[in-house]
This record gives structure tokens, sequence and C-alpha cells, in this order.
């Protein structure tokens, strides 16, 4: 179920290019070098034509439905999100695209690749098309199309590699030009296909936003430092989660919120005291003093939770808490006590603006149950569920590791309770009972019962990855963290954990990838992710009966597009950190 | 930090509440004491919830008849609770044996084929592990589900490809089969017992091979030893019925020994493992210069080791219920055993079954003609054995590029041929790489059989939800299923490190 697994190098992509030999030649060396290898290629041939015939006359046959799935592209995506308020999953999307295109100029995403490879590319997809209007037992008219389309790539993969002449292997094309390309040729097929007028302008629209934030990424650039662009772009991935589906998609209205008697004098009473507790803490000479109101403070913050006080009070108290566990760590001069005071104000800020969010009503009208769903829940709950468990598993890993024995075994014991039972077990607690354990006013939501037993249960999984990188650190890194006089909470935070985490990278992709996978279990807590819509909602419409391999064919499809191309990301990723080389 | 540091007395301890020790230990205290306080309060909220919608917290719903019917199982009408689960437990471990098998030899050969030279082999095998593995495996069962949904429907004529000896339907796919019949378990004593004889045979003749230097042909002795004792066997079976006066014996034994007497002997065997242990573990310990100093860790071990010990030893005193119900079900357990065996019945060992269509869209009942693979279990056993030998397919490949190269050159330079090569040098070398995360996948395809639940196939899981929505059990349900897996994965992860511990290279 939650498998991480890491991809390593072939040889093939590491090796020096060899010189291009003639195909027959090719053939001889790769295919019939010796008499077995000449059999088995024969019956591997004859077994991929037999497959890839089944395939195709299966994909073409007539009693297929492909026609459903262009028809319910709404429900796939954002299930029973209302009709006329589709607007605001645009802009969703239009928020995320344009971080993207941020987050791809400032991190340089892109790079350049070979006249050679991008040929090859093109040269295999053209022979795909072809080998599908070959072997397809399909109308001609699609025979046909596949054709020309496979021929006209085919010839343009050979064309590549002609101009490219003497410069063939020497990487001279901007993949972001490729990529550009491709967004443009989507384009074309957009307004080609019979979809709505207002699905076209929209996607347009997105395209063109992906490209302009991609170019307003250069400027930045050239104006603020990659840190702190970076930096901020972190900030702003964190806020724009709650932003789009707390802000935009839920569309609240605050009218029935006490928002100026209540939530506005508790934040700015919270921002001054508060503010001044934490200058006061950070400030290094309050010693035990210090020690003992933190303690206070975090024994308020738990307390709260047996007394009936408003939702905002206690998870500003818990903020409190931890900015008073970290003070002493981070505090020191003049500049750091100025830092927390101003993270502790902005923290608190976000916490009323999200708690009023949280307590108005939805103004969205004509909903039945849920409003998110389809892929837009699958996401919602795949990075929430990380999210959330990112601070879970590193605190797990750092109890694992720790010399304190207690606070050792409950990290075990909780790690190992965890990945010892599967996902649906845990679901289907969170489902249940998490009720149960509560204090009776408290009433979930089914969708953030479902995040918390993900993000619960992927914790664990992290911490094992997270007490690898930990692990791998040399003890020398320990010892001269304490030779430079850094208290233990310090050494992990600036010396510890920023490089565990550093080296696991590959393994914490992997097993985000397993977790978006997983994610689709919730389609069996009845939940309208995805996997439910393309296996119960959109086969059992009166229109599309008998249409159900299609559209899980059609969600494999999805799934295996994200997945398929993070995994390659994050090999990417791992060559570039040099993981494992140095 | 910038404080200087006053130069202190030798010896001199800090402050209580400046002593790193003190610290450290009432921060853990502390922490211990809101989770039991968390606890509590969680425990005592569940109980106000669960008497507001009229609930108790009570197992009795294991021994009450549920009144559900499961899909398959060697009990499709359970009597008790207890019984459906453990038709569910039957289920789940049926299709995650036949899951291991398959997953492993399709997983290791893909996995060879990744290597392979030839270009085809090697880009097939890579599409396949690529596909198999981005995609949900629920999505991936489902669909399994579906499509065999849509094969033809059994009729009473003319529906099996083989008429007769092979049917693929969406009733259900149906082969010939072996079915054990009243002297099986009389026949199976002989092939232990021939297992046994095969083993010592191969080490016999490796030693002959080794002394000698001469062809032993140990595989070859050691089947004939097998085939010998399993032929005369099939013969001589009722001689195993003498089996049935030991267990006989044995039931007479616990359904008579006095309570006090066994009460008794299990105190002492808990207290006498929790010595072993800790006498081992001081062993473990000890080099030869003494025994080291014990950390704090070590203590708590051991510590930890002896309590359990005593409680344990002190439960089996207070609570005699336990012991009556160990002496009562090792009692029923021997008992049913002994109805297996009787000294000279005689009898058939296996029954041959085809499949036969009793009616339009139904094979005749298990158990007797043919087997009958379901669609659920199609979908889960198809899904959870692509998908699991995708990553052993990656594992294995990962092991053979990790031998180190020279043992493949040292290899060819002594003259063995490829195949000779990679059965009597690589693999055996890769197999101790692979081994743990092998373990690891079984376990992952273990627990990913719960996802049977999803096309109604009647694992622990699915009849657990089916038995909390009919009594309203949930918290005990879930309870049972995360004790079962927990166990499960225990039992997987004993077995895996003792083979581990077994094959590793002996360091020097």
């Amino acid at each position: 179920m939650t498998e991480p697994f890491v991809n390593e190098i072939s040889e093939s992509e590491v090796a020096p290019d060899k010189p291009s030999a003639g195909a027959i030649r090719w053939a001889r060396e790769n295919l019939f070098s010796t008499f077995f290898n000449s059999v088995l290629s024969l019956l591997m041939l004859a077994l991929i034509v037999v497959f890839v015939r089944g395939l195709l006359s299966y994909v073409f046959a007539e009693e297929r439905l492909w026609n459903v799935i262009p028809r319910n592209m709404k429900l796939y995506w954002t299930e029973a999100y209302p009709v006329a308020e589709m607007t605001r999953t645009w802009v969703s999307l239009g928020i995320v695209l344009v971080l993207a295109g941020l987050s791809l100029a400032i991190w340089k995403v892109g790079g350049k690749t070979a006249p050679r490879q991008f040929g090859r590319t093109l040269t295999s997809i053209g022979i795909t098309g072809l080998v599908v209007a070959l072997l397809a037992d399909a109308p001609s008219g699609i025979r046909v199309g596949a054709a020309a389309v496979g021929a006209v790539l085919f010839l343009a993969g050979q064309a590549v590699r002609m101009m490219a002449g003497e410069r063939f292997t020497e990487e001279t094309i901007h993949i972001r030009s490729v990529l550009l390309g491709i967004l443009l040729i989507i384009g074309v097929i957009v307004w080609i296909l019979p979809i709505e007028t207002g699905t076209k302008t929209s996607l347009t629209i997105q395209g063109v936003l992906l490209i302009v934030s991609y170019l307003l990424g250069g400027v930045v650039l050239r104006v603020v430092s990659e840190g702190l662009a970076r930096g901020v772009l972190v900030g702003l991935w964190l806020l724009s989660l709650p932003v789009v589906y707390l802000v935009v998609q839920r569309a609240p209205v605050t009218a029935g919120v006490p928002v100026m008697s209540v939530f506005l004098p508790s934040a700015v009473a919270f921002i001054v005291l508060g503010g001044g507790l934490l200058w006061w803490m950070s400030s290094g000479k309050a010693g035990e003093g210090g020690r003992l109101a933190a303690g206070v403070v975090v024994i308020a913050a738990l307390g709260c939770w047996l007394v009936s006080m408003p939702m905002l009070v206690r998870f500003l108290l818990l903020a409190l808490a931890t900015f008073a566990l970290a003070a002493p760590t981070f505090g020191g001069t003049g500049k750091a006590q100025k830092n927390i005071v101003i993270a502790w104000s902005v923290a608190v800020l976000i916490t009323a603006y999200f708690m009023v969010m949280m307590q108005a009503e939805t103004g969205l009208v004509g909903l039945q149950g849920e409003f998110i769903g389809g892929l837009n829940l699958t996401f919602l709950l795949a990075v929430s569920g990380l999210v959330i468990s990112f601070p879970i598993g590193i605190m797990l890993a750092l109890g694992r590791t720790s010399s304190m024995p207690i606070f050792r075994l409950l990290s075990t014991g909780y790690i190992e309770t965890v990945r010892g039972v599967p996902l649906i077990t845990v679901l289907f607690f969170g489902n249940l009972v998490i009720n149960r354990f509560l204090p009776r006013e408290v009433e979930l939501d089914n969708i953030v019962k479902a995040i918390v037993a993900i993000a619960l249960f992927s914790a664990a999984y992290l911490a094992e990855n997270v007490r690898g990188g930990l692990q791998s650190i040399p003890k020398g890194q320990y010892e001269a963290a304490k030779a430079m006089g850094l208290s233990t909470v310090q050494m992990t935070v600036f010396i510890t954990l920023p490089q565990a985490l550093r080296s696991v990278i590959p393994a914490i992709v992997g097993q985000v990838i397993s977790l978006f996978k997983d994610t689709s279990l919730v389609a069996i807590i009845g939940l309208a992710d995805f996997l439910r819509v393309a296996r119960d909602i959109v086969p059992n419409q009166p229109a599309s009966l008998g249409s159900l391999q299609e559209s899980l064919l059609f969600a494999m499809v999805i799934y295996w597009i994200f997945t398929f191309n993070v995994s390659r990301a994050s090999l990417r990723l791992e060559r570039k950190l040099g993981v494992g080389e140095r | 930090m910038t404080q200087t540091v006053e130069p202190k007395e030798a010896h001199e301890r800090p402050p209580l509440w400046r002593d790193a020790t003190v610290l450290k230990w009432a921060a853990q205290i502390a922490v211990l004491i809101g989770l039991i306080f968390v606890g509590v309060v969680a425990v005592r909220s569940a109980a106000a919830n669960l008497e507001a919608q009229g609930l108790t917290f009570s197992w009795r719903f294991l021994s009450d008849a549920p009144g559900i019917q499961l899909s398959e199982g060697f009990a499709t009408l359970p009597s008790s609770g207890l019984e459906a689960i453990l038709v569910g437990v039957v289920n789940m471990l049926r299709v995650t044996a036949s899951g291991v098998v398959a997953a492993t030899i399709l997983g290791v050969i893909v996995g060879i084929a990744r290597l392979s030279s030839n270009w085809l082999v090697n880009k097939a095998s890579t599409v396949y592990v690529e596909t198999i593995r981005n995609v949900p495996l629920l999505l991936q069962i489902v669909f399994w589900f579906a499509v065999f949904g849509s094969l033809p429907s059994l009729e009473s004529e003319g529906s099996g490809p083989i008429e007769g000896w092979l049917y693929a339907t969406n009733k259900g796919l149906s082969i010939p089969w072996f079915f054990p019949r009243e002297a099986f378990w009389q026949w199976f004593v002989f092939v232990l017992a021939g297992a046994i004889a095969a083993r010592f045979a191969f080490r016999w003749r490796i030693r002959v091979l080794e002394q000698t230097g001469h062809e032993a042909h140990a595989v070859g002795y050691s089947l004939a030893a097998f085939l010998l004792f399993a032929v005369v066997g099939w013969f001589a079976h009722p001689i195993a019925g003498a089996m049935g006066w030991v267990f006989g014996g044995l039931s007479w034994l616990f359904g008579s020994v006095p309570l006090v007497l066994m009460q008794f002997v299990l105190a002492v065997a808990a207290v006498g493992l929790a010595a072993w242990w800790i006498k081992r573990f001081l062993d473990s310990l000890r080099s030869p210069a003494g025994l080291a100093r014990l950390t704090d860790d070590d203590i708590f071990r051991i510590g930890l080791a002896g309590a359990m010990g005593v409680v344990a030893a002190i439960v089996f005193f207070l609570v005699p219920g336990i012991t009556e119900g160990i002496n009562l079900g090792l009692e029923r357990l021997f008992e049913f055993w002994d109805s297996k065996f009787d000294f000279l019945r005689t009898g058939t060992v296996l029954e041959f079954g085809r499949p036969t269509v009793e009616s339009p869209g139904r094979f005749a009942g298990f158990g007797t003609t043919g087997m009958t693979m379901s669609g659920p279990f199609f979908g889960v056993w198809v899904g959870v054995t692509l998908y699991t030998a995708a990553f052993i397919a990656e594992i294995v490949r990962g092991g053979i590029l990790a031998v180190a190269k020279g043992q493949t050159e040292a290899g060819l330079a002594l003259g063995l041929k490829r195949s000779q090569l990679l059965r009597m040098i690589v693999l055996p070398q890769a197999f101790r790489i692979i081994l743990p995360p092998m373990g690891n996948q079984y376990l992952n395809l273990a627990k990913n059989t719960s996802l049977g639940i999803a096309v109604g196939y009647a694992e622990v899981v699915a009849v657990g939800q089916t038995l909390f929505n009919q009594t309203g059990a949930t918290i005990q349900v879930i309870l049972i299923w995360m004790g079962f897996y927990l166990l499960v994965s225990l039992i997987l992860s004993a077995i895996v490190n003792w083979y581990n511990r077994r094959v590793a290279l002996v360091e020097r």
C-alpha cells in the first residue's frame, strides 16, 4: 500500500552516448547477438504484437463508450460542485498554475536537451502512431489520422536529426521551449475539440496564466535574491492550500461571524500580550523564568480544551505554546527578537483569518453533501495529508532516535503499530471511531476525518524515512555542534535535521507518490474522490451504463500521468542534489 | 551563550532544576502523564457517547449468532461472530499465500528481464514495472473485477473453453482439483516424515560430495526419499492413524488436569521465559572481558521483561478464566485432531474432481467438483500479484546489480555458462540483499489484501465491516483488525529476521 520506491538511474541514462550505428547493426547487437537471444526476441516480438493488437482492438472496439469521458469531465474534476459557481474552481486552478509558473522560473527547472534526444523522442512517438495505425482494429478514420500524425512526427524527428548535423549531441534545445510548444499544441487541440466555449476560454486563460507567471518569475529573480524569492514562494504554496479550499471554493459568508466583537479583539490581544511575552523569552535573559513561563503556556494551551471557550483562543494558545518553546532557540540578538515577534503577529493574523473563514457558513447554493469531490478532493487529501503528516513524522523520528527511553518507546510503539496495519483500517478508525473519543460537541466533517486518518498513517512512514536520514549523518556533525555550544534543540534544528531531510528527499518523494495513490482508498469509506467518481458515479448514470471499464481506464491514465511524472522529477532532483554521491 | 562560565569546583552537582538528567526525566514523565490523561478523557467520552447511543462495549457479538451471509469461505453462514472472523482470516490467508507465490515467480522473472541484454525483453519489462506501480492498487483491483464481470455468463452447455475441464465465466474460473478425503491427514503424516527424510538425505549426500568430490546427486536422493515416503504412505496410511492415540491422550490430559496445577505450570513458564530472555540478553551483551556497563535502555529492557513475566504469572493466578480457556481450547484442539486419525482406518486420501455445472449460473458445491475462483478473489489476487510483482522486480534488479562485478567476471573466467553463472554465483549472493525488502513486500501484499473489501471479497476487513454494521461493535472490530494485522506482521518479520540471520554472511 505505502511502499516508497526509489528509482535507480539506469545505466543508459548515465553512460555517454555511443556513436550511432546503422539500424541493422543495432538490431544485430541488441536483438540477435546469440541464437538464444534471437529466439527470445522473436518470441517477445510475437507476444508484444499479440498484446498490443489485443489492447488496440479493445480500445477501438465498437462497444467501447469513450464518449462518456469527455461528457463527464466536470464530474471527474469536481464531482458535485455547483455548476453556477464553476468559476471558483477555475480560479483555484489559476492560483496553483501561477504558483507553478513562478516556481518553474525561480527554481530554474528545465535546462537543455540535445537534438539527439529530442529527435529520438519525436521519432518514437511517431512510430507509436504508425504502429497504432497498422495494428488497430479501428475505424479507418482513426487509423488514417494516427498514421498521418505518426508520419509527421516521425519525419519531424528525422528532420531534427538532420538539421542538428554536427551539433548532434550538444545540449542546445531549451526544454522550456519544448514545453511551450506542447502547451501551444494543446491549446490548438482544445479549440478543435467539441467542448463548450466557456471551458475553451477558461483553459486558454489558464495556459496564458502559466506562461505569464513563468515570465514574471524571471523578472522577479532579477529584482530580489533567489533565497528570498524561494522562501516567499514556499510560504505562498503553504498558504495556497487553505486559500483555495477554505476561501475560494467554499465561498464563505462572514456575515454571521462575530469578527469585530470576538475575533479582532482576541487577535490584537494575542499579538500584543503574546508578542511581549515572546520578546522577553527570546532575549536570552529570561533563564529559568522563561522556561517556567513556557511550561505555563503549554499547560494552558492543553488545559483550555477541557473548558469551553472560543476555538480561536484554543488554537492561538497552541500556537503561542509552540512559539514559546521555540523562542529561546531562535532568539538572542535584537534582530532575532524582532523577527520572532513579527512572525508571531503574522501567524496570529493568518490563524484568525482562516478561523473566521472556517466558522462562516458556505455561500454555495444547490449543494448535496460535500462540496469537494473528484480529482479536486484527491488533491486536497494528498496535499493536506502530506502537510499535516510532516511535522508529526519529524517529531516521531526525533522521538525514535532520542536518547530518552519513554519518548523512544512511545514513538516506536506508534510507528510500528501504524505500519503494521493496512490504511483501510486506519480510515475506518478515523471515519467511525474518532468522533466517539472526542467530546460530544465536536463534530468532524467526513473529509476532515479522512485527512486526519491519512496524515496519522503517513506520519509513521515519513518518520521511518526521516529516521534513516538522521542515522546517516556522521557522528562528527553532532560532536561539532556540541563543541560549538549549541543546545540539543539548536543542534537538531540547524545542523542535523536539514541534512537528514535533504538526504532522504528521494524516499520522501516515493512516499508522496504512494500517499497520492493511497488517497483512492477513501472511496471505500464513501467519499466521492476521483476513483469513486470513476467507478460508481459516472458509470451508474442512465446515459453512461456499461462504461465502467472505460471510466476506470481513464482514471488509471490520469493517476499514472501524475505519479509517473513526479517519480521522473524526483529522479532528476536526486541527480541534481547528488544524493548518494557525496 | 554570551555569559562567561564561572569555573566550578569538581563534582559540584548543578541545582535540581538545571540538572539535565532530572529535566529529561521530568519532561518524559510529564508527557507520559499528559498522554495517560488524554487517554482517560478519550475513553470516558467514548463511554459517554456509547451510552448516549444506547450501545455498550461488550464482546458478546463474538459468541452470538451474527445473522450474516458471507460471499465465500469455509462457512458462508457463520454460527458466531468469532466464526465469521475466522472465515475472513482464512480467506485473507488464502489470497495472501497464493499471491505471494505468484508475485514472487512473476517478480523474479521480470526483475531478471529488466537486466536482460535483449532490448525488447528489457523494454517490455520496464514498461510493465513503470505502468503497474504508478497506478493505485485499488483501481487495479476494481478494474480486474470489472473485467471478470464482463466474461460470458455460465450456461449449462458450452460455456467453458474446454467443456467439463475449464470454465471462464462471470460466475468463476473453474479448474479440476484434488480434494482431501477422510484419510488425508493420516497420509499427510507420511508426507511430513518424507520431507524430514529428504532433508537428511540431502545433507548426507552433500557431505559425501564435499568429502569425495564426486557428483553425489543430492537433489535426486532427497527427492527419492520424499517420494518413497509419499508412495508408501499412500498405501500404509492406516498405520499413521496411531497418531490418534497421542492426540486423544493429550486431549484427555488437558481435560482432566486440575486447574491449580495448570495455573502453576503456566506461571512458572511465564517467569521462566522472562528469566531465559534476560539471561540470553545479558549473554549477548557480555564480551570476553566481562559484562559492559548497562545503559539505561538495557536496564529498562531487563526490568520490563522481568516485570512482564511476573505480571503474567500473577494474572494467571488472579484470573482463573484464562487458564480454563487455555485448558478447554487445547482439549478441543486435540479432540479435533484426534477425530482426523483412527488406527487402521482405511479410506481415500485424495479425490479428483472436475468442475460441473449444476444449473445455469451455478457451479456444483465447493469441495467435490473442481476448484472455482470467484470474481472478488480473482480481482484481489490478480491485482495484488501484478502490483507486488512490479515492486519485487525492482528489488531483484537492485539485488543483482549489487553483486560485485568481480564475482561475475570470476565466474565467467571459470568457464561457467550464463545460466550457471546466474544460478550458482549471482543469485545466491543477490538473495541475501533481496531478502529483507522482499519480506517487506510480502507484508505489504498481506496488508493490501484488505482492499478486497472494495470488490466484496470476504476477508477480515470486509467481514468485520459486515459484523459491525449488524451489531454496532465498531471499536471492538477495529481492535480485532489491528490485532490481527499486527500479529501477521510480527510473525512475518520474525520469519524474515530468522531466515536473514541464517543466510547472513558470518563476519570475520
